[in-house]
């Protein structure tokens, strides 16, 4: 990974999109715990994609490559909905789908709150410990914690009633 | 790890499966980026789009220089750093509006530092520097900056602009930080975003506007920085800063070439150990941070990896055991300084955030606090208590009472 890493920096562009690639799963999950439209998940990884090939000069240690990226997808779905709270003062409401299943995760993760989401995923998806996440969303650690138990506490209850009706 | 624990693992390491949209929108970012390099490629139109990086290394030696103190001479720097012009606020409860969930914002408080004690206790530590650096419009120099040998730091530099900065300072964030989103600057501007690393490694910062320095073209930023993990002796800041034109323009905004100013170390402000006998946990206290070493502890109940047997392991979600140290999570729940006259400095617990820069190794070996004031006081013992948690659910108190 870092060889691909160094030569994307050397502006390498199929190194770069062989590093996109790999990361596209990862990136995918973090924009779809932000949004349910298809359509925006669409325009934040489009937008990280061309920040990250602008700005890799930037990363001074490969090591942090996975982090870094998540900042920037991270920096840009908070970008975007700040700018809608400015246009309309509307939070963005989810759409739960109707059925839960555990075959639909995406489906069962709009029931929580758009930072638990988020947190569930960077957690048990990506491996970020709470301390990681809790610097990259900008909230104390405490509230991460907390949010990470209730979180689990409520996909394990929603999992379970599923159960309870197949 | 329980039922629950490895149902989730299973359910969230599984493949998503991208949407058509998604994928479209890599497709698009890739075609852009594929046809740029094609336009680079071409003799006729040379112009790089991807930025160089241009290290601007004034000449150090005549323009640094370290004041012996007789007098207050980094009254200034005591001030913006360590006083009351960085915001402060108070403990708040936030509600999520989707679910009618609470969440907690500790509080952060600033006090007035006296500068005729911080200038007896660290004023010889103090390096000042005028070097500057122009980019797009703003004039951005140099004042003062501190750094302990544990490697946290505090740094002051003034920001210039003829057409004003409240782009910078506008807003209300929490705690007093600066502006550098280019998107919610208002003002028809180019924009530019400070970084910080020390010695080459890249290292935690947050950076502050001292309320109290702003006028309508002029601005006092305040950058506290921590690193992630120990550092040797260090040696030197690099200061750099990355801009952005054409925001407002409508068209691309385009990445400007970076401008780096080194900072020589010559002189780190001093630490003194404070070690619990109990536990074997340790801290490095300075005026202006601490370093938590959990190193001892996490040897002494079989965490660091190095005693075999002890080591247990879990099951993870491939159904193959793993050393349960690879996993090791510890929360540090409050750390508190306890003065020679009987008062107390609350650094963090639950309800309070009195620092400035938090952070710590992937290990949980070592944790590294920014004070949000300087330290004159006679400290007597630090109280630190933390919770470890292992991956079936259940958590060990950590309690530690460090004395010099």
């Amino acid at each position: 990974m870092n060889q691909l890493i160094r030569k994307a920096r050397e502006g390498d562009p199929d190194a770069f999109i062989q590093l996109m690639d790999a990361h596209k799963q990862a990136m995918y999950q973090v924009a779809r715990g932000y949004f349910s439209n298809p359509m925006d998940v669409e325009d934040m990884l489009s937008e990280t994609v061309l920040t990250c090939w602008e700005r890799l000069h930037t990363l001074r240690r490969p090591e942090y490559f996975k982090t870094w990226l998540t900042r920037i997808l991270i920096n840009n779905c908070n970008d975007l909905i700040r700018s809608r709270r400015r246009l309309v003062p509307l939070e963005e409401v989810p759409e739960p789908s109707e059925t839960l299943s555990e075959d639909d995760l995406p489906g069962l993760l709009d029931h929580l709150d758009r930072q638990t989401r988020l947190i569930l995923i960077l957690h048990y998806s990506q491996g970020y410990k709470t301390r990681e996440i809790a610097k990259m969303l900008g909230l104390p650690h405490g509230t991460v914690t907390s949010k990470l138990k209730r979180g689990r506490d409520k996909l394990a209850k929603r999992l379970a009633e599923e159960e309870v009706h197949r | 790890m329980n039922r629950q624990e490895k149902q989730l693992y299973a359910l969230f390491r599984k493949d998503w499966t991208l949407s058509a949209e998604a994928q479209r929108g890599l497709e698009r970012s890739y075609e852009q980026i594929r046809q740029q390099c094609r336009e680079q490629e071409e003799p006729m139109n040379r112009k790089r789009r991807k930025p160089i990086t241009i290290i601007a290394i004034a000449a150090i030696v005549a323009l640094f220089t370290i004041s012996a103190a007789a007098v207050v001479l980094h009254s200034e720097f005591f001030t913006s750093a360590f006083g009351t012009g960085i915001k402060s606020d108070p403990v708040e409860v936030y509600t999520d509006p989707e679910t009618g969930s609470e969440m907690t914002y500790p509080s952060n408080e600033r006090v007035e530092v006296d500068v005729d004690a911080a200038e007896e206790v660290v004023g010889e530590k103090v390096a000042t520097s005028d070097q500057s650096l122009e980019v797009c419009g703003y004039t951005i120099t140099i004042d003062s900056y501190l750094v302990d040998s544990s490697g946290i730091g505090v740094l002051t530099y003034t920001v210039e602009h003829p057409d004003g900065i409240s782009g910078l300072v506008g807003g209300d964030s929490r705690g007093g930080e600066a502006n550098f989103n280019a998107w919610q600057s208002e003002r028809d501007s180019d924009i530019f975003e400070p970084g910080i690393s020390v010695d080459g490694e890249y290292i935690d910062y947050y950076t502050y506007v001292d309320r109290d320095s702003v006028t309508e073209n002029q601005v006092t930023m305040v950058a506290y920085f921590c690193p992630f993990y120990l550092l040797d002796t260090p040696r030197e800041i690099e200061f750099s800063v990355d801009y952005l034109t054409g925001i407002h323009s409508g068209d691309d905004p385009e990445f400007g070439e970076s401008e780096t100013l080194i900072l020589p170390i010559t002189d780190l402000g001093e630490t003194q150990t404070y070690t619990d006998s109990e536990t074997g946990i340790s801290a490095d206290v300075s005026p202006m941070g601490l370093k938590l070493n959990l190193a001892a502890w996490k040897q002494a109940n079989g965490l660091d990896g190095t005693q075999e047997s002890s080591v247990r392991k879990v099951e993870d979600e491939n159904g193959e055991l793993v050393p349960i140290d690879e996993r090791i999570e510890i929360s540090t729940h409050k750390v508190v300084l306890h003065y020679a006259d009987g008062s107390e400095y609350t650094v963090k617990d639950d309800d309070i955030h009195n620092v400035t820069v938090e952070a710590g190794d992937n290990e949980s070996t070592y944790f590294f606090y920014a004070f949000n004031r300087l330290v004159t006081n006679e400290i007597i013992s630090v109280e630190f208590t933390g919770v470890y948690a292992d991956w079936d659910g259940i958590a060990q108190e950590i309690h530690a009472e460090l004395t010099p």
